[in-house]
């Protein structure tokens, strides 16, 4: 243990001595993979370092278990955003345009219809060369979607987001949130507690090329390990345009998916461009 | 590295939207909530009253709820009521609910608090077997009620359970059975609230558990009416379908409707089927948090058919939706002037939507009513609707018209039907008035082609359908006769049989039937005593009236039918309660003729996983029990709850009820087929091989539990007395339960054999066909209970049809050895002597004898060829072989079986598990894959061949071998030839074959005292 300690203590030490989110090229490179297990983007990783962008995204989610006559697929388009603010600040918010979902049992039934938005935002506490402390609050709007029709859920998830430049290649993240679901309702309102845990690396070996990979921990909400994830990705950018692919498979807890997958297509619309850029 | 300040003014905005919006979402969370039990850890509350729209006004009216006790006897009574001490009996002036109490569940619902009892207070009938409440198929979306509170307030009495899904305790329901006074129905509301972290697939619905042969569920939409799209479980998802409301009524003797509308919303989702039907709301997923609220209305009416339910709902709806209603009334008048019998089959109407031009996929059949004796009907339908409607007459279609649009009440004109001919029966026998059953059936194909039919296309079909094939007298094309019987029976030729079974000639009448015409037809029977052996009395172990689910017969019906088969022994075995038929018994007079044994048949309903290498849950098959002791105010009638228990389990059950020590355990149809995604047979729920050897303790396989102990019992699943080696008239599955009661013998678990027409009414198999001649040297008069099934599970007797048997050799001792389950050391000289006798009208074409499981001669040569129709009895074959030419020279113990009748198809085993299970059914001369039935046409061709379902047949379509797509069986061929006299077997044994089997005789060869067999 001492070992480690001393050597993140010297990787610290040798970081770069470049501002930590001072280049938006590498703000869209680095960061947590956005694919959780929760609807739209709420529970998921929060950038630490955050930037103006739009995106269109798509997310699947399976279930697949024969032995208990189980199986619920879905899918899901989205758009997504970010805005900066005061050099600090951040909004952001996403928006399942479309979600098709499926769930199979001795019956089966599906949806296909809008899904549920977010909206939060984040503020860098703290900041220095190496590495920046984002706090941030988000919300998952009880809004009318399907499939639900007599309650209307919502979470609310705050936290702090950690970047950490170790390397001119290698840069480490972590989202620690506390969250909280339930559901507006004429029924119980079902409120859940958790906290969130992620931490996860990001490997540039080019200038536009990324891979992420990532461990996305759950406590709580009705059991004590709602699910250890395993994640992987990949992220190419080039100029404004980017695109993303990621996975995460759950290896232990309650959670019942196979696996989880997310795509984005990003847009970087920032007025502030990093200068290498140009 | 130093922490740059933070500014606390630029990031207090984001944080003050964020308390808000929270703040906001708890309060519009909190604002929102009513007065429900829909929050789970409320354990006080009350649920809301259901459908408060509705409002029913009479004089005086009042509702109430209380237990049921011990000696009550102010319970709703009928066919199928099962009301019990303990349960919840909820009325009002009009109605009279039952709710079972959470300890005795009935039939699918894994507890109690469902409904099963249902009864107008006028006639305190109750015909129905039980509603209860689920969200989907498997055994888990069932409800488990936990709690039950009965409810009384002002204007009002209730019943309030609460509990989750069987399978999910996560997923909270309540449910409100309310009655208020004047109101022809009971009120419902179910809660149901997700708080798992799981999405479900529910579609919270009523489960109506018909049984199959009682009620028809109808429902009001295009193309539909009676006529609901078949299915299988898998596809049930394809027959879903939305429709205003369902009625239901039975088809037997003074039948109730019943019927059901939603009152918080105009349409019902579901499907039906004569076995369950699902009435309720739409599936959909139900993702955490969210819940559902389902409140409908249930009406009950007295009643033939399902026109009183109809007007019921249509008051019900009018109140809840403003739909207005009219009442169209008509009459149907024989040609001639003849009158109308109530008889369901003879004259009844069904208004459509929709006018005699409309498609019947089209029309939308909205009320079935039955004209009363003097053809008057009359129906509610909703206005502003043009409508015309239809007459059938024994199943055929003989009006159809138009009423044209109803916009308020209207007479219709009288509409003649064709006129038929009545016809009185008289049986005797031997010159004095008798009990028999009489038969009809066209006696030439116009006839045949003229009269064939179905009810409402439901059931068999009958050809004539003279009545409904569930009920009473008259059923489908058979009659029972006691007293002379009037009938009316429509034009043309026929053969019309009677008689009274096996020790009975055969009598037939050919007749050429006018329209119009009255005619007498007499039959006089003779008996054939001396075809009765000696000290024997014959005995059905398998019988069911209306007291089963899946039986509509009344008893004094059903006690006739006894007595028309001429069995000296019944086993009341009724599904999952027992019975006794004592009042019936006693209004015939016939109790020192005639013996009846409480019984009871266990009957797995509910699915669970106890068979360890079984991708699906099963059920443990079928299981009788006889003698029980019935108590008439016990749930099940004085049986134990029968689910989620292996046999020995099972057995325990049953023992602690006080089963006595001569009672007698039987294993039921073991190669019984699945029925509804339930197994009926218990070696065929384990998936047997037959090739393998019985395994001595439990492991990976289900066959492993073939005979062995259930975890916490002192009973192994094998401890069982007999085993049905006949089923049923039609001897479909003979040859499996022979294949297991022969796998037994070889490996040394010997258990009598027995043949029982497991008959549910008078329709489906013929009474004491088949049934056992057992030899306790008792009578009906003195009958000594112990001495008989004591000689029954020593199996000292012999299962026939029609054939009777004499099987016997010596003993050492030198004396006579007869079948049983015990063994004994044969003679070293000794012989096999076999004689086999029947009635003229019973073909014996063969005598098979089966050394250790295989057939080492047959004898095919009667000794005389009789006229069937004569009134002596036949001895057919009479021989004697030295067991030293029979039996095997290894010298280790062996058995013999004797088998007598028609021969047997050839089958042959292609999923290679030691059972034959396909026969040659394309008739090509030789038996493979290709004369499987895999498209469930009930026809084996070319289509069949396409294996791998791609839509052509071709090379890729070879199954591997020993797949396990097998079947069907083949059946020895029905003869078409009316001067055949198999011909003449068959009319009075619907789908049988002339068969009789002897029980083993167990020769101890190795001297060991014992019969001992080991795998081959």
């Amino acid at each position: 243990m001492r070992a480690l300690l001393f050597a993140a203590l010297a990787m610290l030490m040798t970081a770069t001595a470049e501002a930590a989110c001072t280049e938006s090229w590498r703000a869209k490179l680095e960061g947590p993979a956005p694919v959780g297990f929760l609807p739209s983007r709420f529970g998921v990783g929060v950038a630490a370092c955050a930037h103006d962008e739009l995106e269109l995204g798509a997310a699947a989610r399976a279930i697949v278990e024969p032995s208990d006559f189980y199986g619920n697929l879905s899918a899901a388009a989205l758009v997504a955003g970010s805005l900066t603010f005061l050099e600090r600040g951040a909004v952001f918010g996403s928006f399942e345009v479309l979600r098709y979902q499926t769930v199979i049992s001795s019956l089966t039934a599906s949806t296909f219809a809008p899904g549920r938005p977010t909206v939060g935002a984040s503020w860098r506490f703290v900041e220095s060369d190496a590495w920046v402390v984002t706090g941030f609050g988000r919300s998952l709007i009880p809004t009318d979607a399907f499939p639900y029709e007599n309650a209307k859920p919502f979470g609310v998830d705050a936290g702090a987001a950690l970047q950490l430049r170790l390397t001119e290649a290698w840069t480490g993240y972590g989202t620690f949130a506390a969250l909280a679901t339930g559901a507006v309702s004429r029924g119980p309102a079902d409120l859940r507690f958790g906290f969130t845990t992620i931490l996860g690396a990001t490997f540039r070996p080019t200038h536009g090329f990324a891979l992420v990979t990532e461990a996305d921990a759950r406590f709580g909400r009705g059991s004590a390990l709602e699910y250890l994830a395993l994640g992987a990705g990949l992220r190419v950018h080039l100029d404004r345009r980017g695109f993303e692919l990621f996975v995460k498979v759950p290896v232990a807890g309650r959670e019942r998916s196979l696996a989880t997958l997310g795509l984005r297509l990003r847009y970087d619309f920032g007025v502030a461009l990093d200068r290498r850029l140009r | 590295m130093i922490p740059r300040p933070i500014d606390a003014r630029r990031w207090a905005p984001a944080l003050l939207s964020s308390v808000v919006l929270c703040g906001l979402v708890l309060t519009h969370e909190l604002g929102c909530k009513t007065t429900s039990c829909l929050v789970a850890a409320d354990e006080t509350c009350t649920m809301q009253s259901p459908c408060e729209r509705l409002a029913y006004e009479c004089a005086s009216g009042a509702a109430s709820v209380r237990r049921i006790t011990r000696d009550d006897d102010d319970i709703p009574v009928g066919l199928d009521a099962l009301g019990a001490e303990g349960d919840v009996l909820l009325e009002n002036d009009r109605v009279r609910v039952v709710i079972d109490a959470i300890d005795h569940p009935h039939a699918l619902a894994p507890t109690g608090g469902t409904i099963i009892d249902l009864a107008t207070r006028a006639e305190n009938r109750d015909g129905m077997e039980s509603i209860f409440t689920g969200v989907g198929l498997l055994p888990g979306d069932a409800v488990a009620y936990e709690t039950l509170e009965l409810l009384e307030g002002e204007g009002f009495a209730a019943v309030q359970v609460r509990g989750h899904l069987d399978g999910d305790e996560s997923i909270v329901v309540n449910t409100r059975y309310e009655l208020r006074p004047c109101e022809p129905g009971v009120r419902i509301r179910t809660e149901m609230v997700n708080l798992s972290l799981d999405d479900r697939v529910v579609a919270l619905v009523d489960g109506w558990f018909w049984g199959g042969r009682s009620e028809i569920p109808f429902t009001p939409t295009a193309g539909r009416g009676f006529d609901q799209p078949s299915f299988g479980l898998t596809e049930i998802g394809d027959v879903y379908e939305s429709f205003p409301y369902m009625a239901a009524s039975g088809h037997g003797v003074d039948p109730t409707a019943v019927g059901i509308t939603r009152c918080d919303a105009p349409m019902l989702d579901g499907f039906q089927d004569v076995e369950v039907s699902a009435t309720g709301m739409p599936r959909r997923i139900l993702p955490p948090s969210d819940f559902e609220v389902y409140e409908r209305f249930i009406t009950v009416a007295d009643g033939v058919a399902i026109g009183p339910a109809v007007d019921q709902l249509l008051e019900a709806r009018r109140q809840l939706f403003d739909e207005t209603w009219a009442v169209v009334s008509g009459r149907i008048e024989v040609q001639g002037g003849r009158s109308i019998n109530d008889n369901e089959t003879r004259s009844p109407v069904i208004v459509y939507e929709g006018d005699p031009s409309t498609p019947m996929h089209e029309r939308v059949p909205v009320t079935q009513v039955v004209p009363d004796a003097d053809g008057r009907f009359s129906a509610r339908v909703r206005r502003r609707r043009s409508y015309g409607y239809t007459v059938t007459a024994f199943g055929r279609t003989v009006v159809d018209d138009a009423i044209g649009p109803v916009n308020e009440d209207r007479t219709i004109d009288t509409r003649l039907i064709p006129s038929a001919a009545r016809v009185t029966l008289v049986v005797a026998e031997d010159g004095a008035p008798t009990t028999a059953q009489v038969f009809f059936h066209p006696a030439d194909p116009a006839t045949r082609d003229a009269v064939t039919a179905r009810l409402f296309d439901n059931f068999e079909e009958c050809a004539p359908l003279l009545g409904p094939p569930m009920g009473g007298s008259p059923a489908c094309n058979r009659v029972l006769v006691r007293e002379p019987v009037t009938l009316d029976v429509p034009p043309g030729r026929y053969d019309v049989y009677a008689t009274r079974g096996p020790f009975s000639s055969l009598v037939r009448r050919e007749v050429e039937l006018a329209a119009a015409q009255e005619v007498q037809l007499l039959f006089e029977l003779a008996s054939l005593a001396d075809l009765r052996p000696n000290g024997a009395l014959s005995a059905d172990f398998h019988v069911h009236g209306g007291a089963s689910f899946d039986s509509s017969i009344p008893d004094r019906d059903r006690v006739l039918a006894f007595l028309a088969a001429n069995v000296d022994v019944i086993a009341a075995t009724e599904h999952d309660a027992v019975w006794s038929y004592e009042e019936a018994l006693a209004a015939l007079n016939v109790g020192d003729r005639l013996v009846v044994m409480p019984g009871l048949e266990t009957t797995g309903h509910i699915l669970f996983d106890w068979v360890p290498d079984s991708d699906f849950p099963r059920v443990v098959g079928h299981w009788n029990f006889w003698p029980m002791t019935f108590d008439p105010n016990g749930p099940y009638r004085g049986g134990p709850w029968d689910e989620l228990a292996e046999p020995g389990t099972l057995i325990e059950r049953v023992v602690a009820t006080g089963f006595p020590a001569h009672g007698v355990v039987q294993l039921n149809h073991p190669w019984g087929a699945m029925f509804f995604g339930r197994d009926t047979g218990f070696p065929r729920a384990l998936s047997l091989d037959a090739n393998l050897p019985i395994p001595a303790s439990r492991d990976d396989r289900g066959q492993s539990l073939l005979a062995t102990m259930p975890p916490g019992t002192e009973r192994s699943n094998a401890d069982y007395d007999t085993q049905e080696v006949m089923n049923g008239s039609a001897n479909e599955d003979y040859l499996g339960h022979r294949a297991y009661w022969f796998y037994l013998l070889e490996h040394g678990v010997v258990r009598a054999g027995t043949a029982n027409s497991d008959s549910h009414g008078l329709t489906d198999s013929v009474l004491g066909s088949p049934r056992n001649i057992v030899f306790a040297n008792v009578d009906t008069a003195t009958f000594d209970e112990v001495a008989f099934n004591t000689a029954v599970k020593r199996g000292r007797m012999f299962g026939t049809n029609g054939p009777m048997l004499e099987v016997a050799t010596l003993d050492t001792s030198g004396a006579t050895v007869t079948p049983s389950v015990d063994v004994f050391e044969a003679a070293p000289n000794a012989s096999l002597v076999v004689r086999v006798r029947a009635a003229p009208w019973v073909p014996v074409d063969r005598v098979r004898v089966v050394v250790n499981g295989e057939v080492v001669r047959v004898r095919s040569a009667p000794l005389v060829a009789p006229d069937p129709f004569s009134s002596s009895s036949n001895l057919l074959y009479d021989f004697a072989i030295p067991l030293a030419q029979l039996l095997p020279d290894d010298g280790r113990d062996a058995w013999i079986v004797v088998e007598a009748g028609a021969p047997l198809a050839e089958n042959a085993d292609l999923d290679c598990d030691g059972v034959v299970d396909t026969g040659d059914n394309n008739g090509d001369g030789r038996i493979d894959w290709r004369d499987v039935e895999r498209n469930d046409d009930d026809v084996v061709d070319e289509r069949d061949q396409d294996v791998d379902e791609d839509g052509d047949v071709d090379e890729d379509d070879v199954p591997e071998r020993c797949d396990d797509e097998v079947g069907p069986v083949a059946e020895p061929p029905a003869p078409t030839d009316r001067a055949d006299p198999l011909y003449h077997f068959r009319a009075v044994t619907p789908l049988g074959y002339p068969l009789a089997f002897s029980n083993p005789l167990l020769i101890d060869r190795d001297g060991d005292g014992r019969f001992t067999r080991g795998a081959k």
